[in-house]
């Protein structure tokens, strides 16, 4: 099955991937046949190129190590080789910055649970409205004096006693 | 990359533990890699001290080595890659001085004439400049390319990427550094040619 031609849009993507023979054959026969037909493509083609082969002259004696050098290198590989291991610090510090999150990590749940049943657990009756609710039963007229109106409606379990009392004020029988 | 017999029988040596087998492998790759880390790293110093450090683990680690995953050269170079990795971490001003690198880079050969000689030290000081001006990921994959001549799936397995990732940092590094250096690229080749 013949294979359509590139668009330049196509080839020039694959300029550098051809440069370098790292194409598939198919592609590397694609490639080929447009460059053959287009002088724009084959113009980017020979600018890859020289830069390819400048870089390829030069980028491998970069850093080229000379004898004084690798002796150098090899006496100190040889030395830390020698050297028992020891774990280093950084790593200690990491491990220990670990074990302090599991550490936080197991006691997070547990501190939670008892934050919440702290919260469930009803909160005591205040003395106070209590002393007053008994005093409501005692004598409901003085007890509407004892006991103010803000006191009453903010406390439930004060007025529980008092409601069982025919003239109940009303605004106690609404906090019910 | 072809694992040479030759590397197999060394560090089967080695492994048996004998200690001249460390020698030889260090006499075979350190180059390679001494080139690898300053290419990546352009500076001395921090060049020589990745590559004792990653010879140093892989001696260390020489039994966890699999040939069937990787040729020895692929394991070393992803090694010292990580290892420069660190250092570009840990020393974010990679931009080293012109200065400084021409202070750096080697003689070459006695025997060439000096305006060639010139030309070189020109060439390769206007490379290190444009390398430098790359970003880390894009050198490791320029210097890998033309430094070691390695295909895009061998420096997909040792930058760990996939080999279409490979390609596309060497085409972006080739574009960028097409830009730099073709102020000075055409006269300093045809220099180095007339040389």
């Amino acid at each position: 099955m013949p294979t359509r031609p590139l668009t330049c849009t196509q080839c020039q993507p694959k300029l550098l991937a051809y440069v370098h023979n790292q194409l598939a054959d198919s592609d590397r026969r694609r490639v080929a046949r447009h460059l053959n037909d287009c002088p724009v493509c084959y113009a980017a083609y020979l600018a890859q190129r020289e830069v390819a082969q400048e870089l390829a002259g030069t980028i491998p004696s970069i850093g080229l190590p000379d004898s004084l050098q690798l002796n150098r290198m090899w006496l100190a590989i040889q030395s830390d080789m020698n050297r028992p291991r020891t774990i280093p610090r950084p790593q200690l510090a990491r491990m220990g910055v670990a074990c302090l999150v599991f550490v936080l990590a197991l006691l997070l749940p547990w501190s939670l649970d008892k934050q919440q049943v702290a919260l469930a657990v009803p909160p005591p009756p205040r003395a106070p409205v209590v002393t007053a609710s008994l005093n409501v039963t005692a004598s409901p007229e003085s007890g509407r004096r004892a006991l103010p109106p803000t006191a009453a409606a903010s406390s439930t379990e004060a007025v529980i006693p008092a409601a069982k009392t025919p003239d109940t004020p009303s605004n106690v029988q609404d906090t019910r | 990359m072809a694992q040479t017999p030759e590397t197999d029988d060394i560090i089967a040596r080695c492994l048996k533990g004998d200690q001249t087998g460390y020698a030889e492998l260090y006499a075979l790759y350190a180059p390679a890699v001494h080139r690898l880390c300053y290419s990546l790293l352009l500076n001395r110093q921090d060049a020589e001290d990745v590559v004792q450090e990653a010879f140093v683990y892989a001696f260390r680690n020489l039994r966890r080595f699999d040939a069937r995953r990787a040729s020895f050269k692929t394991w070393l170079f992803t090694i010292a890659i990580s290892r420069c990795r660190n250092v570009y971490r840990r020393n974010r001003s990679l931009l080293t001085e012109l200065t400084h690198l021409l202070a750096n880079t080697l003689p070459g050969p006695k025997s060439e004439r000096p305006e060639s000689v010139h030309a070189q030290e020109s060439a390769r000081a206007a490379v290190e400049q444009a390398l430098a001006s790359l970003s880390p990921r894009l050198r490791e994959a320029i210097v890998l390319r033309y430094g070691h001549g390695l295909t895009y799936r061998e420096m997909a397995d040792i930058m760990n990427c996939p080999p279409k990732t490979a390609e596309s940092r060497v085409r972006l590094a080739h574009e960028a550094l097409r830009g730099v250096l073709l102020p000075v690229g055409p006269g300093l080749l045809e220099e180095l040619l007339m040389a």
